[in-house]
């Protein structure tokens, strides 16, 4: 097992910013990325973007995008913002579009799989 | 203020976003949660009293946050509760948009939590003083109206008094304007006035025999017939009425302004054979029209030490057969449609309180001339 901090480092993000956000407390952030990591939304764009459903993929993709702009996951959630904001602009291949959020998503799936029980 | 927490619903379709608000702001707020814009409408509607703002999600699903505002906005419910947006989404356009549908501040993602809980407390702390003000304004105006209603009946009792007349006959005409005036505008719609100018001529008519302060105590409790010469002066009350409260000059108000109409033209007819200026049809304003009508109903159904009280029925023939001068057609209607329940709808006026006022007034003022 490694630590949240180990796990931020790791992806690249800044954990202490995320850390100020919640009032230095760690249990918080601990219990955010627990959740993070047993919510659906990326099955959904996922599904979404198979099914070729630009609406519900631009759905899926904006709520992921909160949801890691509040945890400081900010690579993954730049390439969903970057979905979002091509598909709002009416020109877009959402496979393309895809393709480097399911990188993203892996890399922090695997470092929530480390710092996560 | 109350030291109560306040509430805030917390309305976003992301379970995990709706827990970290609940995280900040449950140690000084009650929070509710809706997961999605019907449900959240339906809370607001249900907790409209309890809700002190709300934090709202901008992209959800069943109804967006726009759409909810929109419905807010329609029931009027965002006039006294506060909403906050809350989105990932940072567009100029986006919250633009917020704005225009009425939202009180926009809060991107990522948001500091301090900062929510800072935005949120000013913005709860800020409506609170208004509606505790707002609540203030309205009772001390109420409470004015109220005395000063009361005060005009009272007053206006003692010169009832004073002409041997029953006390609730102020509160009857007062009644039966209002009664009259609103059938009136149920009729046709020419006759439609504002809720607040249908009270104004109510209270106004309480004035209407008030110049009968000025003629003389021989005449006007004359036990006999009067004669042409008595008559001419009775009927001066209604030009004395005018004339005490134009001297008040009080011209800016509209409710002495009313009282000065009825005062005046409470005793002219439809055809142009009343007193005292003798006008005619639409010459006559129709609350003076009104009162008139009123005056005569309520003498006609109320007893008198000369005759009995008549009932509504024959009150109706009586006057309709044109026994007591000329009225115009339109509120003879009005007052045929009410029927029967008018009778019952003057008793019902609480008057008690009012004729004991003024018979102790009017006792006091007489002992007091009667030492003179």
């Amino acid at each position: 097992m490694i630590t949240v901090a180990e796990a931020y480092s790791e992806l690249n993000e800044n954990y202490d910013a995320v850390l100020s956000r919640l009032m230095g407390k760690e249990n918080l952030v601990l219990k955010y990325l627990t959740m993070f990591k047993n919510d659906t939304t990326y099955e959904a764009l996922t599904s979404a973007v198979e099914a070729g459903s630009a609406e519900d993929a631009l759905r899926a993709a904006h709520s992921l995008k909160g949801m890691c702009f509040n945890l400081g996951l900010i690579n993954l959630g730049t390439a969903c913002s970057n979905l979002v904001d091509a598909v709002r602009g009416g020109e877009y291949d959402l496979n393309q579009l895809y393709a480097p959020i399911k990188v993203e998503y892996a890399k922090v799936a695997a470092a929530l799989d480390k710092c996560i029980e | 203020m109350s030291r109560a927490k306040p509430t805030v619903l917390i309305v976003d379709d992301m379970e995990m976003n709706r827990i970290m608000l609940n995280d900040i702001l449950s140690p000084d707020f009650v929070t509710m949660e809706a997961s999605g814009g019907n449900e959240a409408i339906k809370i607001i509607r249900e907790n409209s009293d309890k809700i002190s703002a709300v934090l709202l999600d901008a992209m959800m699903p069943d109804l967006d946050g726009f759409e909810v505002l929109k419905i807010l906005s329609r029931r009027g419910l965002l006039e006294n509760i506060p909403v906050i947006m809350i989105s990932a989404e940072n567009s100029p356009e986006y919250i633009a948009r917020g704005y225009d549908l009425g939202v009180v501040d926009y809060i991107g993602r990522p948001f500091d939590p301090n900062i929510v809980h800072r935005r949120l407390s000013n913005v709860v702390m800020l409506y609170a003083k208004q509606n505790v003000l707002t609540a203030l304004i309205k009772e001390q105006i109420s409470e004015r109206e109220e005395n000063n209603s009361m005060l005009i009946d009272v007053l206006s009792s003692v010169v009832e008094f004073r002409n041997g007349e029953s006390g609730p006959h102020v509160l009857h005409i007062r009644r039966l304007t209002e009664l009259l005036l609103k059938e009136l505008a149920r009729l046709d719609s020419k006759y439609v006035m504002p809720p607040q100018d249908v009270a104004m001529w109510a209270t106004a008519s309480a004035m209407h025999d008030i110049g009968k302060i000025a003629i003389d105590d021989k005449i006007l409790n004359k036990p006999g017939r009067l004669t042409d010469e008595e008559y001419n002066i009775m009927k001066k009350h209604s030009v004395y009425g005018y004339e005490i409260l134009d001297h008040l000059n009080w011209h800016h108000s509209p409710l002495i302004e009313a009282a000065k109409q009825i005062c005046r033209w409470h005793h002219e007819r439809w055809d142009g054979n009343g007193y005292p200026d003798g006008l005619k049809g639409d010459e006559i304003p129709i609350p003076a029209q009104v009162v008139a009508l009123a005056d005569v109903y309520d003498a006609l159904t109320s007893e008198r030490v000369y005759k009995a009280a008549y009932s509504h029925e024959k009150a109706i023939t009586m006057i309709t057969g044109g026994e007591c001068g000329a009225f115009n057609p339109d509120l003879l209607k009005a007052l045929t449609h009410i029927g029967g329940s008018l009778k019952k709808k003057i008793d019902d006026a609480p008057d008690e309180d009012y004729d004991e006022i003024a018979e102790q007034i009017f006792e006091g003022l007489r002992e007091r001339l009667d030492r003179i």
